[in-house]
Formats: structure tokens, sequence, C-alpha cells
């Protein structure tokens, strides 16, 4: 076991998801992308295209099975990421080929669609997929821009740390002296003398 | 009044107690002395419904009173019943304020001034001393107190916290926390800062300060106490406050002093500092050491002819140990000196397998006799002792550990000798070891792995004696931690500076070599500084006076500091020039850490940045003495540590006469959990992780923690080198696995030491929740609270809430095939796992 928990250890290393493994899943799914496109060209050189059964021919079938194949297990990262089970598993290597073969997703669908779009279910179906890979790529740059922010903005504050600072700000707020003679009256809304209470979040006139 | 008795016994502690009813059995005139009105304060003061446990469980009770594990309430009472049955004569409210006499005629004197005669005196008092009291006018209205249990109990009332330290400010706050429950707070802090408060805790009550929620004095203390009023000393006078309730934190004092003078008689001839007599002929104690123990005899009896010591305060901390030892001690008192300790049995199997029959008592006799670091411990110490080792023996070139082993546990050759394997290319190569000495010391000191792997010599006996046993043999046997301490210098150099030295280059060396003590923070050397600015830097001050002294007239102050600092500017010129000889020769002491650990640190662009970490078992500081420049780093510790000083002029010369290049000698040293925050995404899902694969309860809090350079390290535990953890568990809990995980093993009876002394605060004390419902009922139907730890609306309703609260912390996931759970379920590769020596690496590469 001391074996497998080293070999885990170099798996663990210090790499990003996206150059996990050094790159291996944009690897795969370039190749496997090529693989599709080279396909894709077989079929248009021996099937009749003018016909519009690319469906129904062996690439038709394969390229669909691989896509719907990888919807199914692209989805089970729901699953993946919240099942602790014991194994040598490690979920930035899933994240990993989620991504790149995510992608690829977008040569194996339009190829499987051989490029016939039209106002029917199958292009409404390939527009949602391909918005929902838009909002993967989204994430990705999310990913990729957002927590140098947020670890500059938090330093070393927890979020219990930031709520204990709301909290004392707010009661310093309460308690503190308007700045200035203003033209509207900053009493707290429950110590208002005159009891014109206005509703919350607006300050009141002057009485 | 006086009575005499045959046996008075001090402390109604599970020793005590069951002293006092082993005394009532034999129908011994005795009584038992209670300075509360109730049994056993210790365990009185538990958490309400704290589950008590009963280890070590092989351990056969041997005492008139039973005793199992259960709930606190129901084990009081059951010695309630039990003592009242047994007609043992307790007194409660018998506070023992001193002890004079000697054996058959002890004069005892309470507090209330009650006298108290006896022929013997079973001290049982335990160690959790007595709190600080406030001393002034009306310190004693019932409106004074030590604890605080819940401060939501408390409404409209004019509070006043007396003590600046965690605690007392923990306490102010949560009075003052809730502005509905309407409490005047005041903290009343003796000193200007508050230097023994964690800073969080002080800046919390600052910004509470600022809110207007509590007040605080500064340098003032309590004057006088009436109803519904308190004076305070301030510096600006004094002041009287309305004030309903006093609560005084102010620490508490160890038994020592007390114990110390018990059968002691003032020495007029012999004054300590403040013109008092000292103490003479009290109980005597095994150290200076804050952790020693009375020094025992195998009967338990003190110093003190006539005074007996059991239970916590002999250094047995379990509730069992310390009712069989107020079994036995009043058998000894008796004359039934044959009986056999109750953990004779215990002994026996521990030794059956040894290959060499003897009897126990002739075992310890042997090992006593034969190993030096044992040669101080009393018979009694060495049973408890042997209780934790193992005697081994082996046949010639048996390995007895190999190279890179995890293990922290030291050895003492009680017969033969070892070889140690010095050249890990060539086994055949090794060097001597002989009886009566110790090796696998550098794994007890630092915890790193074995360093050379280690070959049974002719006939060879030896005792493995686990870490926590060798700590405490040091801690309570001042020549047992000299021997190991020297032995350890000198092989650290010897394996650090390996190849071509021999024992007699270093000789020079270890002679001058300093261990010196480094507060958390503070620095070793600092960057910019020369060989001659280090030199007049540790120059011993005269302490200047910045106020004149009582009495004295501002022109007689002003002379007076004058001429001290005229001594003492001559006192630097006299040291200049060998500060200007070391600053030429660039002639720099360098440091091996002994214990605990240091970062470097450089100023860059005005601030200082994190370079690396250094571990216990390396050294620093060589490279200014081999280029001649000035430091280029500071170096500070990052906890406790503590460092050995070598001479810069002697290893200089060493170093010109082998022409080796020293070389970075970081070795394997344990992991840490480190967050690259330039690609953490706040998912939280490496807690999440942690809870569901450790029954439920995350022992990582991903937030907190300190971070360089966008490289967080989170609150989990550091597996230190010297876990500080490990210090004061009572049933040891706390150990060190395979690899190299410090973990909580099942014999932790929550008494929650470890909790305080970790300094990083990573132990919880908690209790398992309930097996929540399976992850896919939530996904599609929500059921259950999810992945995670469960939220407290979900707990609330399916919680026992009387389940006992144990120790939790990290352990490394030992165990698990594919290795942390925390690294394996974060998805963009911000968690790793390090081990110190990669330190430096991580945060020069980056990881994206
Ligand atoms: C939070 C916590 C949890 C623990 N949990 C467990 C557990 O689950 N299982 C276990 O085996 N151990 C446990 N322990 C350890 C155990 O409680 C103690 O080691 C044990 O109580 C020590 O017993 P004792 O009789 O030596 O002293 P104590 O129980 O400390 O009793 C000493 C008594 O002496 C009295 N006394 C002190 N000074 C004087 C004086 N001058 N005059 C008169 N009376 C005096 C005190 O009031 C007290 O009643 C725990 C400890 C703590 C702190
Ligand atoms: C049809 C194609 C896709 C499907 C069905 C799909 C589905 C999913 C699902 C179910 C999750 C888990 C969400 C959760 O439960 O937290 C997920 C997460 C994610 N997806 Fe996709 N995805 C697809 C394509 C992509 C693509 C192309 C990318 C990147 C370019 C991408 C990037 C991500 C990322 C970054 C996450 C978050 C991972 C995490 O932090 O755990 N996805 N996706
Ligand atoms: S619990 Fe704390 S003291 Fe113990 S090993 Fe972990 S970090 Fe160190
Ligand atoms: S709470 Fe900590 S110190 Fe106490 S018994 Fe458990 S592990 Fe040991």
């Amino acid at each position: 076991m001391a074996q497998q928990r080293q070999r885990a250890k170099a798996a663990a290393a210090h790499e990003s998801f996206l150059r996990h493994a050094h790159f291996r899943w944009l690897k795969a799914a370039v190749l496997v992308s090529l693989l599709v496109i080279a396909g894709f060209t077989a079929t248009l050189m021996t099937a009749d295209f003018r016909l519009r059964h690319t469906g129904s021919s062996w690439f038709g079938y394969a390229s669909g099975t691989l896509g719907a194949g990888l919807i199914v297990w692209l989805a089970l990262l729901g699953i993946r990421k919240r099942a602790m089970t014991d194994d040598t598993w490690l979920l930035k290597a899933w994240v990993s080929a989620h991504v790149y073969l995510g992608l690829s997703l977008i040569v194996i669908a339009t190829l499987h669609s051989g490029l016939q779009f039209g106002w029917n279910i199958h292009t409404l179906a390939y527009a949602l997929m391909m918005l929902v890979i838009l909002s993967g790529v989204f994430g990705i740059t999310v990913y990729a821009k957002i927590p140098p922010i947020l670890s500059d903005n938090r330093g070393e504050t927890t979020q219990k740390q930031m709520l204990e600072k709301i909290h004392a700000l707010d009661g310093r707020l309460l308690t503190a002296p308007p700045p200035m003679p203003s033209a509207r009256c900053w009493l707290p809304t429950r110590e208002c003398p005159t009891d014109r209470r206005p509703p919350r979040w607006t300050r009141c006139r002057p009485c | 009044m006086s009575e005499a008795f045959q046996i008075a016994i001090i402390g109604s502690g599970p020793a005590g107690m069951s002293a006092a009813n082993r005394a009532a059995a034999r129908g011994l005139s005795h009584v038992l002395l209670e300075k509360t009105d109730h049994l056993s304060d210790t365990i009185y003061r538990y958490q309400k419904g704290k589950h008590v446990m009963a280890t070590p469980v092989s351990l056969t009770l041997r005492s008139d009173c039973s005793f199992d594990a259960g709930k606190r309430e129901a084990i009081l009472e059951n010695w309630n019943k039990q003592t009242a049955t047994a007609k043992a004569n307790v007194r409660y409210k018998a506070d023992v304020k001193s002890v004079t006499g000697a054996r058959g005629d002890f004069t005892i004197t309470l507090t209330s001034g009650d006298v108290v005669k006896a022929e013997t005196i079973i001290m049982a008092i335990g160690t959790q001393g007595n709190p600080n009291l406030v001393r002034c006018d009306g310190a004693k209205l019932p409106h004074v107190q030590y604890q605080l249990d819940d401060p939501r109990e408390y409404f409209d009332e004019h509070i006043f916290v007396v003590g600046g330290g965690d605690a007392g400010i923990e306490n102010a706050r949560g009075l003052a926390e809730d502005p509905e429950q309407g409490n005047t707070v005041t903290l009343v802090n003796r000193s200007k800062d508050f230097s023994k408060a964690k800073a969080a805790n002080v800046e919390l009550m600052m910004e509470a300060q600022k809110a207007g929620r509590l007040s605080i004095l500064s340098e003032a203390s309590p004057a006088k106490i009436e109803e519904g009023w308190i004076t305070i000393e301030t510096p600006e006078g004094e002041t009287r406050l309305p004030c309903n309730r006093v609560i005084a934190r102010m620490g508490s004092a160890a038994p020592r002093g007390f114990v110390e003078s018990v059968g002691a008689t003032p020495d007029p001839a012999d004054l300590d500092d403040k013109g008092r007599p000292k103490l003479k002929g009290g109980i005597q104690f095994t150290s200076e050491a804050r952790d020693a123990f009375p020094k025992l005899s195998p009967q338990f009896e003190t110093t003190v002819p006539g005074v007996y010591a059991i239970g916590a305060l002999a250094g047995y901390p379990l509730i069992k140990h310390c009712m069989n030892q107020g079994y036995d001690v009043v058998e000894f008192i008796t004359g039934n000196t044959d009986l056999k300790p109750a953990d004779e049995p215990l002994l026996e199997a521990r030794l059956k397998d040894v290959p060499v029959k003897k009897s126990v008592a002739d075992w310890i006799e042997f090992l006593r006799d034969h190993v030096e670091i044992l040669k101080g411990l009393s018979p009694l110490q060495m049973r408890e002792f042997l209780l934790d080792c193992a005697v081994k023996v082996y046949a010639e070139n048996d390995v007895i550990f190999e190279r890179n082993a995890i293990g922290s546990s030291l050895f003492g050759i009680a017969a033969g000798s070892v070889k140690v394997e010095i050249n890990p290319h060539d086994p055949s190569i090794t060097i001597p070891i002989g009886q009566g000495s110790i090796f696998g010391e550098v794994g007890l000191i630092s915890g790193r792995r074995r360093g050379a792997t280690i070959r049974a010599g002719k006939d060879c006996i030896v005792v493995e004696i686990p870490r926590t046993a060798a700590l405490k043999l040091m801690g309570s046997n001042e020549e047992a931690k000299k021997t190991v301490n020297r032995i350890t210098t000198e092989r650290h150099l010897l394996q650090i500076f390996g190849s071509g030295l021999q024992a007699a280059d270093i000789a020079e060396i270890l002679k001058t070599a300093k261990v010196e003590e480094i507060r958390p923070g503070q620095s070793v050397i600092k960057e910019g500084q020369d060989a001659g600015d280090e030199f007049l830097a540790r120059a011993p001050r005269a302490r200047i006076d910045r106020e004149p002294a009582k009495g004295e007239t501002q022109e007689a102050f002003a002379a007076r500091v004058a001429a001290e600092k005229a001594a003492e500017a001559e006192k630097l010129a006299a040291l200049q020039p060998e500060a200007e000889a070391l600053r030429e020769g660039g002639i720099y002491d360098i440091f091996i850490v002994r214990s605990g650990s240091m970062t470097v640190e450089k100023a860059i662009g005005g601030k200082q940045v994190f370079l690396s970490y250094i571990p216990a078992g390396s050294y620093f500081g060589e490279m200014a003495l081999v280029d001649r420049g000035k430091r280029t780093a500071t170096v500070r510790a990052t906890v406790r540590s503590q460092v050995v000083r070598l001479n810069g002029r002697l290893f200089r010369e060493l170093l010109e006469r082998n022409e080796f290049l020293v070389k970075q000698g970081i070795g394997e040293a344990t992991d840490e959990l480190l967050i690259d925050e330039t690609l953490c995404i706040g998912c939280d899902n490496c807690e999440k992780a942690c809870a569901d694969s450790h029954d439920g309860l995350s022992r990582l809090n991903r937030e907190a923690g300190k971070t360089y350079a966008h490289l967080h390290v989170p609150t989990s535990c550091r597996h230190c080198e010297q876990p500080h953890c490990m210090t004061d568990c009572p049933p040891n809990a706390i150990r060190r696995g395979a690899d190299g995980e410090v973990f909580i093993s099942d014999a932790c009876i929550g008494c929650g030491n470890c909790q305080r002394n970790c300094p990083y605060g990573v132990i919880r004390m908690d209790s398992v929740p309930p097996k929540k419902p399976g992850l896919l009922q939530w996904m599609l139907f929500g059921v259950g609270p999810g992945p995670g730890e469960p939220d407290k609306d979900w707990l609330k309703k399916h919680y026992d809430p009387k389940k006992p609260k144990v120790a939790i912390k990290c352990d490394m996931c030992a165990g698990k095939s594919g290795g942390p759970a925390c690294v394996r379920a974060c998805p963009t590769g911000a968690a790793i796992r390090v081990s110190p020596e990669q330190f430096l690496d991580v945060v020069k590469q980056g990881g994206r």
C-alpha cells in the first residue's frame, strides 16, 4: 500500500488541472478529434452527401454513440466530485479530462450533425449542448481569473472573521454620531423620536 | 479543636477517596480532607454529562470503590454512595493550608484555622492547582467568582472581568457579545498590553471596545469590592464604579509550592531575595522542570518520612491508576509491604515472550543497572516505564531498524552491543555502540526517519522506549536528559557533516556548543548583519533604569544613568577589536535546529518574503561563513524551538582542515497541506471530502491559517516533528503512525489537553454525528444534509447530544491507499501535500 500511496502522491504533484500529467487529456482530446475528422472525411469520400443520410452511415452511428457516451460521462462529474470513495482517483484528473474531452465534443457533435442544421429538434439539442459547452468555457476563464483575486481580497481573514468585522462595523454605525449636519436624519429608525418611521432601508427627512 | 488520626488523606479525587475507603474497610482511624463541599473536584468540574473513560482497559481495578466508564454524574453518584456506606470519614470544606511535624505527629492546619493531627499523611491533591485569588478588601464576597460557565446567563449587570489572558478576554467578549443582554462589561488588566493572550482574541476585543460594547481598564487592579460597587486602582488614581459581579480569571498556581512546603521548617539562617527564611526539609521533586513529580519510594513515600503521594500528583493521571494507588498505599502503611502492585500481571505479560527468563523485579534491577539513562529511576518509575517499553533480544546481525524507516522510539543497550551502518552503499562498514548507551535518539528528538541501519552485535539485549515514555523520562530525570542531549548533538553533527568526519574532529566544537531556546517569531540571524554586528548584539547589556528608584532625587538619578551609560559604552568599546576581527574574517556561528523549525525570509521591495523552511535536524548560517559576506537572509523560529550554536572560528578551522563542501542537508521530514491560492476557487470540496471520509467531521479549516505569496497553509495538522499535542495526553492516545502521521487513537478520554497544547489550533473536540442518507438520495430526492459536515439544523434533529466528545484531528488519511482525501477532492489541483524540503520549490515554480 505504501507504494500505492507513493504513486498517488506523484499524481497529486503541484500541477493545475489544466496541465495535469503533462496535458494528458488535451492530447487525448486532440487525438479523438483527429480520428473523428478522419472518419468524417472518409465518409464524405464514400457516401453520397447530397442524400443527407450521414446519420445512418457507420460514421453517424459511431460518432453519435461516442458523443452520447461522452455527455453521460461528463454529467457524471457531478456525482464523482461528491462521492468520497476510497480509491486512487483524483478529482483534478477528472476535471482535466472533463474540460478537454468536453471541448472535443464541439468537433464530435458538429461532424456528427454532418452540418445539416435546420429548424428541428436535432438542431435545438445541438444548440443547447453548445450552450452547455460555452458555459464550461466561461467556467474555465473564471477558474483562471478569480483565485488570485479572491486570495488578495481575503488576505488571511476567514469568513467568520469577516462576518464579525461587519457586525462590529454595524455596531459602530449604530452608535456613531452623524458625520455632519445634513438634510437628512441619520437616526436608526427604531430610535426615531417622532415615530414617523419611514420604510426600512430608506432614510427619513429631518423632522 | 484538634483530633488525632492514624491517617489523614488530603484531597478526595479518585486517589484520595479510594484510600479513605480502604482505611475505612481496614477499620483504621482516618480523615479525608477535601477543600470543596463535594468529592473529587476535578471530575466534578468536568462538563455536564461528560463520558468518563476507564483506561487502560487491561489494568484490573483494585479498590473498595467501583469504577466503570460512564457518565460523570453516574460515577460521582456511585462514589458518593459507596463512600457513605463504607463510613469513610470525610471532612468537606477543609482546605489544607500547611503541614508541619514529622512521622507520628503531623499537624495539619486548614485555612479555617482548624488543626488536625495525624500520624501519617497521604497527599492526593491532583494537579489542578488553585485559581489565583483576588487580593483586596471584599474579595470573599459571594459575587466574586472564578469561573464562568455560560456567559448568556447574565442580564443587565455591571460586570468586571479581572485578568488580561485569553480566559479573561473570552469571558468579557462573551458577556458583551449580545447587546440584548444589556450587560455593562469592563475588563481590568494589570499590565499595559495583552501579551499573554492570542493576537486574534485581542483584536476582537479591541473591536468590541471600539464598538462601545465593552470597556478596558489597563494598568489597573481592583482595590476594594463592596456590595454593588468596585474600587479600581488606575495610574490616574482610584475610581469607584457600580459593579454587580466580579469574574476573576488570573490563571492558577500549580500545587508544587504547597507540596514542597509539606513537612518543611523555615531556616532563619538562609533567606531568599525577599528576606524570608527558606523552607528546608520538605517534599523533594525529581527536578526543577515544570512537569517534575515528587521523588517517591516503591511504597509511594515521599522524601518526608510518613508523607505519601499518590494519583495525578504522583504522575499517574488516569482514574484507574489513582484508585489502585489509593488502595495500595493504605495497605503499605499498615505494613502489608508484600502486596504486589496491580500492574504485576501486566508486566509479567509484557516480559513473557523475552527468551531470557527473569522475574519482573530482576528485570527491573537488571535494566536499571545496565542502561545509563535509567539509573536515576526509582523502582516505582521503572515499573510504570516498563509497562510502555519492550525488552528485545537479538541474534547477531539481526536488523533492529533500517535506514529511512519511520520510528521515534529510543533504544537502550542493556547487554552486548549494536552496529551502525554508516555507509548506505557498503553495509560492511559499521561503528559499534556499546552496552549502557542509547541509539535511535535522532528520531526521538526531531521525529525524522532513521538515519542509518542498525544491526545487533553479540548477545544483544535492548530495551525499546516509545517516544512518549522517553520524553517523560527526560522530563522527570535530569541525568537522563543531559545524557541524551550530549549524545544527540554529537551524533547529529556527525550525521549532518557526514563523510570523513570522526568524533575526534568535532570534540572541540562540541565542547563549546550551546543549546539556545528560541521563542516563536524570534530571529536567530538577521539579514544584512555582519559577524561583528552579531557579536555586539549578543554582548550582555546593563539594565539602565528609566525612572528614579524610590527616594532618589532627579539629579542623583541623572548622574547614575550617565555613569551607567558611560560604563556600558566603555564595555562596548572594549569589545570593538574582537568585533572587528570577526567582521574582517567573516567568522559567523552556525546553527543546528535541534527541535521545532525555522523559516528563512528576505526583505524584497520592503516586505518580508518567505523563502523556505528549515526543519529540525538541519543546519543554517553556513553561507556567510563560507563566502565571508553579510547574512543574506533572516531566519526565525516558527514555533518554540531549540538551536545548537556552533562556534564559527572552530568551524572555520574544521572547514579548512577538511575539504568538503557544506551541502544542503535537509532530510525527510513530515507532510503539510498547502493550498496554492492562484488555483483555489474556494469550493471547500477539500473540507467536505475530509468530513465524508472521517465519520462526518472535517479536520480541516481551509480559510484559517497563514498565506505567503499566494501559498496558503490551512489549519490542518502539521504532523510536527515535536508534536506539542503529545506532551500531556493522560492515556498516551497520540501516536506517530507508519506513514509519519500523528494520530489520535481510540484510547482518547476526551480531556482536551491536546487541544490546548497544539499551537496551531487544529484539534477539535467533538462527537461523531449519526450516519447520513446516501449521496444519490440527496441528489435525486433532497434527503439528508448532503456532502460534507452536516449543518446544525439537521444535527439538532438527528443527534444524541450525550455522546462522548473526543479529540479529532487530521490523520493524513492513514490507511487510505489513494492518499489524503482533501488532495484527491480538489478539482483544480490547488491542494497539495508537501514535505518541508519541497516547500521552496513549490513557491518558486508555481503550478499554473
Ligand atoms: C477534562 C478532563 C477529562 C478527563 N477525563 C478522564 C477520563 O475520561 N478518564 C480518566 O481515567 N482520566 C481522565 N482525566 C484525568 C483524571 O481526571 C485525573 O487525572 C484524576 O482525577 C486525578 O485524580 P487525583 O485523585 O490524583 O486528583 P484530583 O481528582 O485532581 O483530586 C484532587 C482533590 O484534592 C482537592 N484538593 C486540592 N488541594 C487541596 C488542599 N490543599 N486541601 C484539601 N483538598 C485539596 C481538590 O479539591 C480535589 O477534589 C481527565 C482530566 C481532565 C482535566
Ligand atoms: C455537454 C457537455 C458538458 C456537460 C454535460 C457537462 C456537465 C458538467 C457537470 C454535470 C458538472 C458538475 C457540476 C457540479 O455538480 O458541480 C460540470 C462541471 C464542470 N464543467 Fe462541464 N460539462 C460539459 C462540458 C464542459 C466543457 C466543454 C468544459 C470546459 C471547457 C466544462 C467545464 C466544467 C468545469 C470547469 C466544471 C467544474 C468542475 C468542478 O469544479 O468540479 N464542461 N460539467
Ligand atoms: S495536532 Fe498540532 S501539535 Fe500535534 S502534530 Fe498536529 S500540528 Fe503538531
Ligand atoms: S483529548 Fe487529547 S490529550 Fe486528552 S486524552 Fe484525548 S487525545 Fe489525549
